[in-house]
């Protein structure tokens, strides 16, 4: 190769470096729920219309129980893989922090080995996918008493698996990750949301608040591990009876927009005794409900790509589909969404 | 005096003692009900009662509400007893079944009968107990093993089955292959032994158990629906776990469509309205339309009648909001709190004009008919008339039935006394000793409410006095005061005396003792707790005349209180009151002071507290001023922040000053004391003395100054040096002590020491 096109490549690459924009941006989504079997209609459209192409799907989650150990709950009831079309399904694991409080070291082998197991049976025999998953992930809300056992379990599961090992990560332990270390994994979720408890800020909004959010993302910092996505898209109603936390309903719920009464852009009081999944709530409730509108999607995209150097080929993925959470959104919208990171 | 640093209980309760450190009263704890459910719905219902807990308690079968032990009884022609057989069935071990010896009636039919063919079959089913329980495995690792045994026994059940002559054995256990066909989770084998034994009609709890396991493997739909409301009527066993299974997502309607004959469609009804935790009346009313002697009628109305109960009753009675709403009550609520009582009286209306209107054929259901609407109308404030619609139903052989009529009949008539006559009437008399009818403790409860809202405090209190005598805590009676005054560490009560000293007035604390002196109720049974209480009662009428400082009446009451009393173990007088309320110094609050040699009892304090006013008042005593000040050290003693704090009160906590009690000024703010000081300053002969009276009227300043400068958190105490320097520079007493006494100013206010020696210029 002569001089001339090496001089080219070399400033081909350090031009595109320097742009901070990825070339690749992978697009995905969380699927949480454990009751339903199967994607509506809407949510299917929702996936092919805008080039979904990673699925993160919640297997499990799991708990500690004081005679059984370690255990699975909630597994999922999804199977109908065939909807899906060619779309990567990432299996998830959400582990409780408790499971590492609790559990002795020498249960971690056990504990490896039946979560990978049952991750592969359940992507056999419930989902019917027959392949290894490139990429498995894992969810914990891990603190510094529990990094040990946790981080041990992630190299663990690495060294028994061919898939990649990814897991989520708070913008706690993203922002001080000297302190709280960096998982041993080939990647991570940077969880863009859920920066503060629902039930102690009254007046902010607890999944996304920009303060807030930029509180860990005015400096630069550089992470050691590649970076992927996670963007809030859902909602929910938080209920009080005076100042007593009576419970949170999920969703969007408009049926019962029709019996608030809007207090600021928040709170409502409920004006009518109304059934709503099997939860009475009864008139003169307050009911605090949060969302997250597009154009706060936008400004949280604008401030991480203030703040942070994207990777080549990353991965972004909203939290979670469900067809009530799109209601408001159109496809043309999410794509930009999605844009918006390599524009 | 001890350091009172923590929270303190002071006379001990004879009553419940809670164990396990501060606890409050909710749900099912404070829940008011008259209306058993057990009384007229069998037990197999009891997880579905109306509760503020998930699910009401499991209670164990009755035999009688066991088909599978009524279906063996009648294998043995009815001659067992039917507790044996249940006993037989669920209980004895396989080696107990062909026991020669055998007391159990069940068992010696079979052997008198020889029938081995019944005996091996009830022994082999035992032995397939423990294959017959999900054996948990939830990490999916497979369970070879216990497959294997599960498919050697089933192939045993099936061989069994087709060797078997006798019809009901010979289907029993091709129930038990069903059964650990599908704990093996082979839904092929389950339909393949369904599909040759059981897909006929039902005849019996048997076929519809096989019918459950079958479903079990079938996806959601309303055919499945309906089919399992059918299982729920007849295998109170599986109740349980059809109400998981039932998938109430599925459009009441469809399911509907699915069910063929009016009993089926009325048991759908019932599969929607179990859980529902709101008004029902629509789903009743469905039911009644199509099928009213559906036999699960009786408990979707119970259900129904103990929602209106705890949603108008319990904050009646207890004053507590509904067991199944939690708090609601605070100040701008209160309305809104009536709005809902209000609504929800109106809705027990409805549900009785509904139950007016409806025929049952039932005898068991024409008493609940009548009974609950009577019961209704009270709950809707229509007292009369409930008292007339139970005078018109007659009295019940069931003699549960007619506790509950009794009861209902004597709270109405309580509800619509203006006068105690009630009390008087001997049945009355005998139905409130009655500890065996339902729901005693809240009956007692209820009726003492009544006589208590219609001015028969005395008889109310008597009926108090009986509640929590033995029960756990659990189970116990709690309720909350109208006055909202919260005397004790939370705002409710377990004990009538702490009640009475939280809502009576004077007046009614001396009706009480009177008539208990008189022994105006001539019922030893209503007095026997509040009776051995009379001196507790006389210092309780002294204390609330102390804490109106009417000095004479509260003497007067003291002094019928013995010596034995106020050196009584049990109580906590002498523990309480072992420190010199006459004395004090600039910081001694409830610790000893240096003075302290001596004690007295409330008589000996309040007497001596008036004889040194006395000496004070009177001009010509050249020592008035000291005596003044004697009198203020003893109404500071008194207050929240001194020694003998039990004059005023019955309890006493480091976080609440404030009660709601009517001297909670002079307890928090040192009025008196601070007036008296002051009066010794005025009577007092020189500098020292005076500067002395100063600076005590400043530490009751202070004490007042705190209760009335709050912290407030948006407020810059820095500028003053912080929230303590800025309550001392608002101090008006030590301000006019620096202004007009610098010499002594420095003295008293830095150095704790010298107390004595100003004290000593007197």
């Amino acid at each position: 190769m002569c001089f001339c096109v090496r001089l080219f490549i070399v400033i081909l690459l350090f031009g595109s470096c320097s742009q901070q924009e990825p070339i690749i941006v992978e697009r995905g989504m969380y699927y949480w729920e454990s009751a339903s079997n199967a994607f509506s209609k809407n949510e299917l459209e929702i996936l092919d219309k805008t080039k979904v192409s990673k699925l993160y799907l919640k297997l499990f989650e799991v708990t500690y129980d004081s005679k059984m150990g370690a255990i699975p709950i909630a597994k999922t009831n999804f199977s109908e893989t065939a909807q899906l079309k060619g779309i990567e399904i990432v299996p998830c694991v959400y582990i409780q922090n408790s499971v590492f409080t609790k559990m002795d070291k020498y249960e971690l082998e056990d504990f490896v080995e039946n979560a990978l197991f049952l991750i592969t049976t359940m992507m056999k025999e419930e989902l019917g996918v027959n392949n290894k998953p490139k990429e498995i992930q894992i969810d914990c809300d891990w603190t510094s008493s529990t990094k040990e056992n946790y981080f041990q379990f992630l190299k663990s599961l690495g060294e028994k698996t061919n898939s990649k090992i990814s897991c989520t990560l708070r913008l706690y332990p993203y922002k001080y990750h000297e302190k709280m270390g960096v998982p041993p994994v080939d990647k991570v979720m940077l969880m863009c949301y859920n920066l503060l408890s629902p039930k102690n800020n009254d007046s902010k909004n607890s999944i996304f608040d920009l303060k807030e959010f930029e509180k860990y993302t005015d400096t630069k910092i550089n992470y050691p591990l590649p970076m992927d996505y996670a963007l809030p898209k859902y909602s929910w109603n938080i209920c009080y009876e005076n100042k007593t936390f009576k419970g949170v309903i999920h969703g969007p719920q408009p049926e019962l927009q029709p019996f608030l009464k809007k207090v600021n852009s928040l709170w409502s009081i409920l004006q009518k005794d109304t059934l709503i999944n099997d939860i009475y709530l009864r008139r003169g409730y307050r009911i605090k409900h949060e969302s997250v509108s597009n154009e706060t999607l936008e400004k949280l995209i604008d401030q991480l790509k203030i703040h942070t150097k994207f990777k080549d080929t990353m991965t972004v993925t909203f939290f979670q589909l469900d067809e009530e959470e799109f209601n408001n959104t159109t496809h043309e919208e999410l794509d930009n969404l999605y844009r918006r990171f390599s524009k | 005096m001890k350091n009172w640093i923590i929270c303190i209980v002071v006379l001990v309760s004879n009553s419940i003692v809670f164990a396990c450190g501060p606890w409050y009263p909710y749900g099912e704890e404070v829940r008011f009900s008259l209306f058993t459910p057990s009384i007229f719905v069998d037990n197999g219902y009891s997880p579905f009662n109306y509760s503020a807990d998930n699910y009401g308690p499991e209670v164990e079968l009755r035999p009688e509400d066991d088909p599978n032990t009524v279906l063996w009884n009648v294998y043995c022609k009815k001659e067992p007893n039917l507790t044996d057989v249940f006993r037989a069935v669920y209980k004895l071990e396989a080696n107990e079944l062909n026991d020669a010896n055998s007391s159990n009636t069940f068992v010696q039919y079979l052997m008198k009968n020889n029938d081995k063919a019944a005996i091996s079959y009830l022994k082999f089913a035992k032995s397939c107990s423990p294959y017959s329980q999900v054996t948990y495995d939830p990490w999916e690792r497979g369970g070879d093993h216990l497959i294997k045994q599960r498919n050697k026994k089933i192939k045993a059940a099936l061989k069994k089955c087709s060797l078997e002559s006798n019809e009901m054995l010979k289907k029993r256990y091709a129930f038990l292959a069903i059964r650990l066909a599908y704990y093996s989770d082979n839904e092929a084998k389950v339909n393949s032994i369904y599909t040759k034994y059981f897909d006929t009609e039902k005849v019996d709890i048997i076929d519809y158990w096989a019918s459950y396991f079958k479903l079990c493997f079938e996806p959601n739909s309303a055919s499945r629906n309906a089919e399992l409301a059918q299982i729920f009527e007849k295998c109170p066993d599986k109740r349980f776990a059809v109400s998981q299974l039932f998938d109430r997502g599925i459009k009441i309607d469809e399911t509907l469509n699915k069910a063929k004959t009016n009993r089926e469609k009325g048991n759908v009804i019932i599969m929607y309205a179990l859980r529902n935790p709101n008004r029902s009346l629509s789903y009743i009313q469905h039911l009644g339309s199509i099928d009213p002697e559906n036999p699960q009628m009786s408990f979707l109305l119970l259900r129904e009648i103990n929602k209106i109960e705890d949603w108008v009753l319990t904050p009646k009675y207890n004053l507590f909001p509904p067991a199944m709403y939690g708090e609601y009550y605070s100040e701008d609520q209160t309305e809104q709190y009536h709005e809902r009582v209000s609504t929800d009286k109106q809705y027990a209306t409805e549900l009785s004009n509904w139950l007016k209107n409806v025929r049952f054929e039932n005898d068991k259901m024409r008493y609940l008919q009548v009974i609950s609407i009577a019961y209704l109308a009270q709950i809707a404030d229509n007292t009369k008339g409930a008292l007339s619609k139970l005078s018109n139903i007659p009295i019940s052989e069931n003699i549960t039935f007619a506790y509950l009529k009794d009861q209902l009949e004597l709270l109405c008539t309580v509800d619509a006394s203006n006068d105690q006559a009630w009390i008087y009437n001997d049945n009355n008399k005998a139905l409130l000793q009655n500890s065996a009818v339902a729901n005693y403790s809240n009956f007692l409860f209820a009726v003492g409410r009544e006589a208590e809202y219609n001015k028969q405090s005395s008889v109310a209190a008597c009926l108090y006095s009986h509640l929590n005598k033995n029960q756990e805590y659990w189970e116990s009676e709690s309720w909350k005061a109208p006055n909202e005054v919260s005397n004790l560490y939370g705002d409710f009560f377990t004990e009538y005396f702490f009640y009475l000293d939280a809502q009576y007035s004077i007046e009614e604390v001396k009706e009480l003792i009177k008539n208990i002196e008189n022994n105006e109720f001539k019922s030893p049974w209503l007095t026997e707790f509040v009776a051995p209480d009379i001196e507790r009662l006389y210092d309780l009428l002294g204390t609330k005349h102390l804490r109106e400082n009417d000095l004479e009446k509260a003497i007067s009451a003291f002094s019928k209180v013995s010596d034995a009393t106020w050196n009584k173990d049990e109580y906590s007088y002498k523990i309480m009151l072992n420190a010199n309320p006459f004395s004090t110094d600039f910081y001694t609050e409830h610790a000893k002071s240096i003075y302290d040699t001596i004690a007295y009892n409330k008589f000996e304090i309040a007497s001596k507290l008036q004889a040194y006013i006395k000496k004070g008042n009177n001009l010509r005593n050249p020592d008035r001023a000291k005596d003044y000040f004697i009198v203020a050290n003893c109404y500071l003693n008194m207050s929240y922040y001194g020694n003998s704090w039990m004059m005023r009160r019955y309890w006493w906590s480091t976080n609440s000053v404030k009660s709601g009690l009517i001297d909670d000024e002079e307890f928090a703010r040192c009025v008196l004391a601070k007036k008296y000081y002051k009066k010794a300053f005025d009577a007092s002969t020189n500098d020292m003395q005076k500067a002395l009276c100063l600076r005590m009227m400043g530490r009751c300043e202070k004490y007042a100054l705190f209760d009335e400068l709050e912290y407030d958190w948006d407020f810059d105490y820095d500028k003053y040096g912080g929230y303590l320097e800025y309550v001392f520079s608002k101090n008006k007493s030590y301000r006019t002590l620096e202004e007009n006494y610098p010499e002594e100013y420095s003295e008293l206010i830095s150095n704790c020491e010298t107390y004595s020696e100003y004290y000593r210029s007197f």
